[in-house]
């Protein structure tokens, strides 16, 4: 898929994600105020049936009434001292019960004519106050019963914040997600790069030396040689050929063991001096070719560790191999060896072209081959690095890369020492 | 180099395909200057009066595709 047709889903993933979190915010505000709709019509609800039920009570009437008589200072003494208040704040209790409200409230009585309630009826028009008018408990107009609810906000967040608490959560969440799979996404987009890569190297590398047999068998067949030391030189030619291509497999199968996390390691006592020499052994046909230089230094006074030897080896001449291959001018290349804490640390210093900061990173990666553009002038298949990782950190140790475009590359690996 | 021979810059590092496509080429009559890496080609280039050239892709110090705009 084009990036820019990934960048359109990504920001139409976004927009969802957003338009949600908006739908998501409207209704729990719908909700609140729904709720709060739904509290207002029960508390109603619950005072008219409360104001109903004490008109029915003829005693508490006639008490009330009574009172309602006398002084408005002494009101509310008089209620409380004959019982009634009581009465009432049973008879609210047992309504609002009924309609689930169970929350701390207040009671009180006012005259519609006083100033008092005038503040108060201002707050009831916001809402914070329910009232029912007391005409038909005490017979006479003028007086309302209000109840007030302090708790009243608390309840509403109690009941409306859970569910508010969660949406965000299960958001946050859906974006986490969303996010994890778009980096798995990316990631399966570079393997499938690499792999398209590899799979053109594969055929260029293979294709060279079948070319080679195909030509060198044709000259023989059609006998287009002047002498037997010609023939000679053909066969030998397709011989050598023929061993290229079983390197190639091999290293295919090499790549594939990779893949399947296939390999045995056999550990033994090894001293790392003598695996990086023999190392080197390895390299240096390669390396006289190019002209280049390897120097040593070993400076560890330990130098024991548990490992295994062809492995091992193979990752030593994988660097080397590594610094001749990326490197234009003539390579010398610097192995040092020291012991820091109950490690060795092996460093493999270059002349090289060095790594770009940007692309450090990715070098361990398989397949990953470092972009030079339109330059395809070295042959790899971006195994190396990927291989040096997985056989480092599977003896317990580390590996890392230090580098400097046009100056050239350290790589560093820590091996714990054999106690 | 005769005037009714085709003349054909070879470019190849691969020293045995390429000693191989000379011989090759060389005994079909046609004559070939063969290179090992891209930059060497195109100084032979400049030099030289060719009838076609034959790069490889992968050339060391500069490609086929980079040596063929070049």
């Amino acid at each position: 898929m084009k990036k820019t047709v990934q960048k359109y889903i990504l920001g139409f993933t976004l927009v969802i994600v957003f338009a949600l979190l908006a739908t998501q915010v409207k209704w729990i505000i719908y909700s609140i105020k729904f709720q709060e709709k739904v509290f207002q019509k029960s508390v109603s609800l619950a005072l008219n049936q409360t104001i109903s039920n004490l008109t029915k009570n003829k005693g508490i009437c006639s008490v009330m009434q009574q009172c309602f008589e006398c002084d408005t200072v002494k009101l509310e003494t008089q209620l409380t001292s004959s019982g009634v208040w009581n009465k009432i704040h049973d008879a609210i209790n047992e309504e609002l019960r009924s309609y689930d409200i169970d929350i701390d409230y207040d009671v009180f009585i006012v005259e519609t004519v006083s100033d008092t309630l005038k503040s108060i009826q201002k707050e009831i028009r916001k809402g914070k106050y329910y009232s029912q008018c007391l005409n038909e408990v005490i017979g006479k107009t003028g007086y309302e019963l209000v109840v007030r609810f302090p708790s009243r906000t608390k309840f509403f967040l109690e009941k409306t914040g859970l569910m508010f608490l969660s949406s965000v959560v299960l958001i946050f969440l859906l974006i986490a997600s969303i996010s994890y799979l778009l980096k798995l996404y990316r990631k399966e987009l570079l393997i499938a790069e690499h792999t398209k890569e590899l799979l053109n190297n594969v055929s260029h590398e293979f294709k060279t030396p079948l070319s080679s047999i195909a030509l060198a068998s044709n000259m023989i067949r059609k006998r287009r040689y002047s002498d037997n030391m010609k023939l000679e030189n053909y066969a030998d030619l397709i011989f050598n050929e023929n061993k290229k291509l079983q390197h190639l497999v091999e290293s295919l199968l090499h790549l594939a063991a990779i893949e399947r996390n296939e390999f045995d390691y056999s550990k033994e006592k090894l001293n790392i001096h003598k695996i990086i020499k023999d190392g080197i052994s390895g390299v240096e046909m390669i390396l006289f070719e190019k002209g280049g230089k390897i120097s040593v230094k070993f400076d560890a006074q330990q130098s024991d560790v548990f490992a295994d030897k062809l492995h091992l080896t193979n990752i030593v001449v994988n660097l080397i191999s590594n610094a001749i291959k990326y490197s234009k001018k003539l390579p010398i290349i610097e192995i040092t060896t020291k012991n820091i804490d109950n490690k060795i640390l092996i460093e493999v210093k270059d002349n090289g072209i060095g790594i770009a900061l940007k692309y450090q990173k990715y070098i361990f990666e398989k397949y990953y081959r470092v972009p030079t553009g339109d330059i395809h002038n070295t042959k790899g298949f971006g195994i190396g690095l990927a291989y040096v990782k997985k056989v480092v950190e599977a003896h317990d140790g580390k590996v890392e890369v230090e580098s400097e475009l046009h100056k050239g590359t350290v790589f560093k690996i820590w091996l714990p020492l054999l106690n | 180099m005769t005037e009714n021979k085709l003349n054909i810059l070879l470019a190849e590092d691969d020293l045995n395909l390429g000693f191989l496509l000379v011989e090759f080429l060389e005994s079909s009559g046609i004559q070939v200057k063969l290179y090992r890496d891209g930059e060497i080609a195109f100084n032979g280039f400049k030099s030289g009066d060719f009838n076609f050239c034959i790069f490889d892709v992968m050339l060391p110090k500069m490609d086929g595709f980079s040596l063929a705009k070049k």
